[in-house]
């Protein structure tokens, strides 16, 4: 995968956020810290994390759709940050975003088919007035809505809405899709039919980053996970890895049991890891001012009664570091008990730029 | 208070046989036919000759409505009705004019003020709220006495001072949907900036707004015109007809009919106006 040109490159990219008091400057708020991360061809990368952790501010960021503080975004080779506005508008149509709000997707004073169409004119203007309504007919049978053609969104449901939002999406033939939270909010039945919606409308060479909590979602669909916190990747891993007991970031593991996902023995309940699995953990905004110094997770890790240990995890920051092929982990701690020791391998930052 | 009570039991859940008489537009068809009338009366009024001079006749002095002249004729034996239709001409392309400039102004000035976040932004809306403290019957008045008076002077101020308003509702509507990152989806999605503003928001947002807005200031500039022919001094001078100056007869005594008809055209006409907007404005915002 790796010896493959990226299609998207974000190097040491950095978000700060100025809060406003009412008097003086308030407090800056690192919303991305020394993010460095590529999307392949072809993937399906799953970026999770719990809320205020910078998802929807990295996904916005890879498509520049709000400024950064530092740090390049290229989308396939070129630099998104330096294009100028015409060439940004023409570029669009290759990297889509899902938005949360799906009333942001959607116009409430058009129908689904004037909705398609206006894409269509827009991003396939080599179409005529036929072909955008065969495609526009097409578009609506691949997502199942065929009969909604001249619907309203305030007559869709929220499933039904998302839908339209995806067929809109795929009228541009994106090569990039970023989906925020595509399943938050729908029931079981409809987030089912969603996932699999979007797993049968993947394309061999169409990337999709999932930004989500919802583990359940990101299990099913991902070839790659990346977790982040507090504005940092801890760690980001192949899919694979989840099941085969690989030593993980415990800010992962501790996800993972809380969405019961690391039941190694079959056994649901049992492993549950105690006392961090209560109702809304996962929605637990916690403060997003940074210990700039050492680890983002010193003072929840429980891992570690070594005093040395604890004593580095809250001095000094550690790396992201290739501990296997594809497995990156930013911990001390885990690496030290994995397959390679951090202080031997090579950091992320020049095996960056070695594949630039 | 009073008035207010049976608008709040309309709103309260009916059954469906009154539903379906309400829904059956009456008020929009009985309005939209008043403002095709006045339309229809501006449209035509210059292409019917004019004579003030020749159409006195004190022979024909306060006669009555027969069929020859079929509203009477007033102090100086002029007909009533062409004076009515000839009327229409002092405040219809004004009032046309007046809310081309409301609209456009108002909906360009709104757009800039919530879409852009620099000095722009806060240039235009720093002029819409100085506009907005502008009492406007007293500066139309003024700037009247200042500048050479005339309905074209007073159209244009008119609709300047709308700017404000409908600025304001344009704006208040961009700013919703930018906090529901709608602006931001769409220009994910490869639309301009330009298109999303004028198409998405203006046209298909605010265009029921807009209506309402527009008919506002015809009736307003209807309104700002008979006032000031009806005070004399600077709205349409005699002997040209206006319906203001019209109703102005009664200061000379001249009997019922001569200032009656405008009377009742000046009212029927800013009502229906209103009512227009509204209901039109109410059908498009019922549309989903």
């Amino acid at each position: 995968m790796s010896d493959q040109q990226p299609l998207v490159e974000a190097h040491d990219v950095v978000k700060r956020f100025k809060t406003r008091s009412l008097f003086g400057s308030g407090v800056d708020v690192c919303a991305l810290d020394h993010v460095s991360l590529n999307l392949y061809p072809g993937e399906t990368v799953a970026l999770i994390g719990e809320s205020g952790s910078g998802k929807t501010t990295l996904g916005k960021i890879l498509l520049r759709l709000c400024p950064l503080t530092s740090g390049t975004v290229r989308f396939n080779g070129v630099d998104l940050f330096s294009m100028g506005a015409s060439e940004l508008r023409q570029a669009r149509r290759e990297f889509q975003m899902i938005f949360q709000n799906q009333l942001a997707n959607l116009h409430p004073r058009l129908t689904v088919g004037e909705m398609l169409d206006e894409s269509l004119r827009l991003h396939r203007p080599e179409l005529d007035q036929a072909a955008r309504q065969a495609q526009i007919e097409a578009l609506l049978g691949e997502v199942g809505l065929v009969d909604k053609l001249n619907v309203r969104p305030a007559r869709l449901s929220g499933g039904e809405r998302r839908r339209v939002g995806l067929a809109r999406i795929l009228a541009t033939r994106p090569k990039l899709v970023i989906a925020d939270e595509p399943t938050s909010g729908l029931d079981a039945a409809i987030k089912l039919q969603m996932i699999s919606l979007l797993k049968d409308l993947k394309s061999p060479e169409t990337t999709y980053l999932i930004i989500s909590h919802d583990l359940g979602l990101v299990r099913r669909i991902a070839t790659r996970i990346i977790v982040l916190l507090k504005g940092r990747i801890v760690e980001d891993f192949p899919a694979s890895r989840l099941d085969e007991g690989f030593e993980h970031h415990p800010y992962t593991q501790r996800l993972m049991h809380a969405a019961d996902l690391f039941d190694a023995n079959g056994d649901r309940r049992a492993h549950k890891a105690p006392s961090v699995v209560e109702e809304g953990f996962l929605d637990g905004r916690t403060d997003a001012i940074l210990n700039a110094e050492g680890c983002v997770y010193a003072c929840d890790c429980q891992r570690g009664s070594d005093l040395n240990l604890i004593h580095r995890c809250a001095k000094e920051r550690p790396p992201l570091v290739e501990v296997a092929l594809g497995h990156r982990l930013a911990c001390f701690a885990a690496a030290k008990e994995g397959m390679s020791t951090p202080d031997n391998a090579p950091s992320t930052d020049e095996t960056l730029k070695e594949k630039v | 208070m009073g008035g207010d009570h049976p608008s709040q039991e309309c709103k309260a859940p009916s059954t469906p046989g009154s539903k379906k008489l309400r829904s059956l537009p009456l008020g929009l068809y009985l309005s939209g036919g008043i403002v095709a009338l006045v339309f229809l009366l501006g449209l035509i009024a210059p292409l019917i000759p004019y004579d003030p001079a020749a159409a006195v006749d004190y022979q024909r002095q306060l006669a009555g409505p027969s069929w020859s002249h079929l509203l009477g004729c007033d102090g100086q034996g002029r007909d009533i009705a062409l004076r009515i239709v000839k009327g229409t001409e002092a405040f219809f392309w004004p009032g046309i004019l007046a809310m081309t400039i409301a609209v456009i102004g108002g909906a360009a000035c709104g757009a800039c003020a919530g879409y852009m976040r620099g000095w722009v932004g806060q240039a235009v809306r720093g002029l819409m709220q100085l506009l907005d403290t502008l009492p406007r019957l007293v500066f139309i008045v003024l700037l009247c006495t200042i500048l050479d008076p005339g309905m074209y002077l007073i159209a244009t101020t008119a609709g300047v001072l709308f700017i404000p308003t409908i600025a304001a509702i344009c704006r208040r509507k961009v700013e919703t949907l930018a906090s529901e990152d709608y602006i931001l989806a769409h220009i994910a999605h490869g639309f301009h900036p330009a298109w999303i503003l004028g198409y998405h928001i203006l046209w298909l947002q605010c265009r029921p707004l807009l209506i309402r807005q527009a008919c506002t200031v015809f009736s307003y500039v209807l309104f700002v015109e008979t006032a000031l022919s009806y005070l004399g001094d600077y709205g349409v001078q005699e002997p040209w007809p206006s319906w203001g100056n019209m109703v102005a007869q009664t200061r000379e005594g001249v009997g019922f009919w001569p200032w009656f008809v405008p009377a009742v055209m000046i009212v029927v006409s800013i009502a229906a106006l209103l009512a227009f907007g509204n209901a039109i404005a109410r059908r498009e915002e019922a549309m989903r």
